[in-house]
């Protein structure tokens, strides 16, 4: 008996050291570039050319982030997309709560086709839509304007099906009885489907932000003016000229690359929670 | 009869809209916008791949001449290679990386939160921003990090972006990078459904860890294993901002790709008619796999 029993255990502590050496290195793999961002960040301009490397800064310094924003005006791409974004995660949250109530609570003619439509839509694949949203853009009038970038993103399926799946789990009497009280029906969207769905709109609230955050393509096209610019499209067409200024221009693009990554791991950290429970959803569905 | 049929269907639904019109108002905002800025410029894509477009003044019919000529466009070839390359190597590499981690994730072990959100951060991380990261990290010469971690292990530093051979797998190790936590979840939900007894009866039955793996975890993961392929195949065959930040299409087109292609077309070369046939021709493809997709989870999921 004693002897069978070692080798399985044996055999099952050296299968746990396996699992945590191959996820440590993983964990390792997804990370370590992530502190040579910052390590680099950190470094003065002959640091980041020193050979052998240098992989801790010695000194630090803030030097990278300084010319970032007197230079090149990081601080004014910052709050355009700061404010890009938050347009962008408000006109979501309530176009989306709207139209998610409207087809997880009430009964209109054409609410299948149109929801059915709307889901068909999502095959549209963002590739094609580069040159003829252009064109719309241009016809409008919007083409240099941030109005360009906020609305037509401000919208997205995914979201509307999120909020209606959560909708849909809200007892009806909730709003009979609001009825019955006299409310109209603004308000009963207002007084009990908002703040009861709090963490659809919070999963929805997220997804809008990071993805206007993150958006490129979009911003490239249509910003046309450098004062106009995010924080994506600076770092990706400035690199020549950082290229041009600096001795070594590393430092300061990866102190832009922190300053586009934090606040992102920031929400995210913060909010996990909602990230995670919009994701299965996502998955579940399909 | 006909038309009378048809009056009585609209004054239905002129009543329905008069009496019960706050769901059409409640959707009309979403409508407006996703009418406006997705399904019709979509649409509009089509009539564009016709003409030789123009996006101001008069645009000349051309008829099925820009489905039938783009092949003589430079490069176009090449793009569409590089795309298929990209999408070979991406989706297999970003799978089967994803599906390791969260079998891994999946076993009884300590810091799964810690793990699940070192795992994450690309995930979270603007693409723009990883790409100038990973640009960095692949620098050619001696202060590259990558030249100086394959240096640690006795090789010869390599110019990792500028090499025609190396640049598209490279900029495919970044995507999977990327790309592994989001996936990794979707594979941890799966395999979260998956009963415990399933694999107790198999251990009993004296199935090794790989024998486990193959009559239990890979079949009953299968749909879920359907959709990450999917949805990474349709991501890349629409990868844009790593080229355009990292290489550019380069060296020597190496790493053009369709959606980089498209965007040249475009906006760099004016061709409008061209571009709105290429992409017609990607949304088909992609289309087409959709379809596909569909049809074999039917047959999936009895």
């Amino acid at each position: 008996m004693r002897l069978a029993i070692i080798p399985v255990n044996r055999d099952k502590s050296l299968r746990r050291s396996i699992i945590y050496a191959c996820l440590i290195i993983g964990a390792v793999v997804s990370s370590f570039p992530f502190f040579w961002m910052i390590s680099t960040a950190l470094k003065t301009p002959e640091q980041v050319l020193a050979i052998p490397i240098h992989w801790i800064p010695d000194p630090f310094t803030l030097e990278n982030f300084e010319t970032a924003f007197r230079r090149f005006d990081f601080l004014r791409y910052f709050l355009n997309t700061l404010f890009i974004s938050s347009s962008v995660t408000i006109l979501s949250v309530v176009i989306c709560s709207l139209a998610g109530y409207a087809f997880a609570k009430k009964r209109f003619w054409g609410r299948d086709i149109i929801f059915n439509i709307l889901l068909a839509t999502l095959t549209i694949p963002g590739a094609v839509l580069m040159v003829p949203l252009f064109q719309v853009i241009l016809n409008l009038g919007w083409i240099n304007s941030y109005i360009g970038i906020i609305v037509p993103f401000s919208v997205s399926v995914t979201n509307i099906f999120l909020m209606r799946q959560y909708i849909s789990t809200i007892p009806s009497e909730l709003e009979e009885a609001a009825r019955l009280d006299g409310a109209s029906e603004i308000g009963i969207w207002w007084r009990i489907i908002l703040p009861l769905s709090k963490p659809a709109i919070a999963t929805v609230a997220i997804f809008s932000f990071v993805g206007a955050w993150d958006g490129f393509l979009w911003p490239l096209i249509v910003l046309k003016q450098k004062e106009m610019w995010t924080l994506n499209v600076a770092l990706g067409l400035l690199q020549s000229e950082f290229i041009a200024a600096e001795g070594s221009p590393w430092g300061v693009m990866m102190s832009g690359s922190i300053l586009v990554i934090l606040p992102l791991i920031g929400v995210f950290l913060s909010l996990q929670r909602y990230f995670l429970s919009g994701l299965t959803i996502g998955a579940v569905k399909g | 009869m006909i038309s009378r049929f048809f009056r009585r269907r609209i004054n239905a639904i002129v009543h329905e809209i008069r009496f019960n019109f706050w769901p059409y108002l409640f959707v009309l905002p979403a409508l407006l916008i996703l009418g406006s800025f997705l399904i019709y410029p979509a649409l509009s894509a089509f009539r564009m791949s016709f003409f030789d477009w123009q996006l101001l003044g008069d645009s000349e019919f051309v008829g099925l001449d820009n489905y039938l000529r783009f092949w003589e466009l430079p490069n176009v070839k090449t793009a569409i290679f590089n795309t298929l390359q990209y999408t070979l190597l991406n989706v297999p590499g970003t799978l089967f990386a994803s599906l390791f981690i969260a079998i891994l994730l999946n076993q009884e072990i300590r810091g799964r939160a810690w793990f699940r959100v070192l795992f994450y951060l690309p995930v979270i991380s603007s693409d723009v921003a990883v790409s100038l990261l990973w640009k960095w990290i692949y620098w050619a010469g001696e202060r590259g990090l990558l030249n100086n971690v394959i240096g640690l292990l006795g090789f010869a530093p390599q110019d990792w972006l500028g090499d025609p051979d190396l640049a598209m797998p490279m900029v495919v190790l970044l995507t999977i990078w990327k790309g592994v936590g989001i996936n990794m979840l979707i594979f941890l939900a799966g395999l979260q459904a998956i009963p415990r007894d399933l694999y107790e009866s198999a251990q009993v039955d004296g199935a090794s860890i790989w024998g486990q793996f193959r009559y239990v975890t890979w079949p009953l993961l299968r749909p879920v294993t359907l959709v990450v392929a999917l949805l990474l195949t349709i991501s890349s065959l629409q990868v844009f901002t790593p080229i355009f930040v990292m290489t550019g299409g380069g060296p020597a087109n190496h790493t053009l790709t369709i959606a980089f292609y498209i965007y040249n077309t475009a906006f760099r070369n004016g061709l409008y008619g061209f571009a709105a046939a290429i992409s017609y021709i990607l949304f088909g493809f992609i289309l087409a796999l959709t379809i596909i997709q569909r049809r074999i989870f039917r047959d999936v999921s009895f």
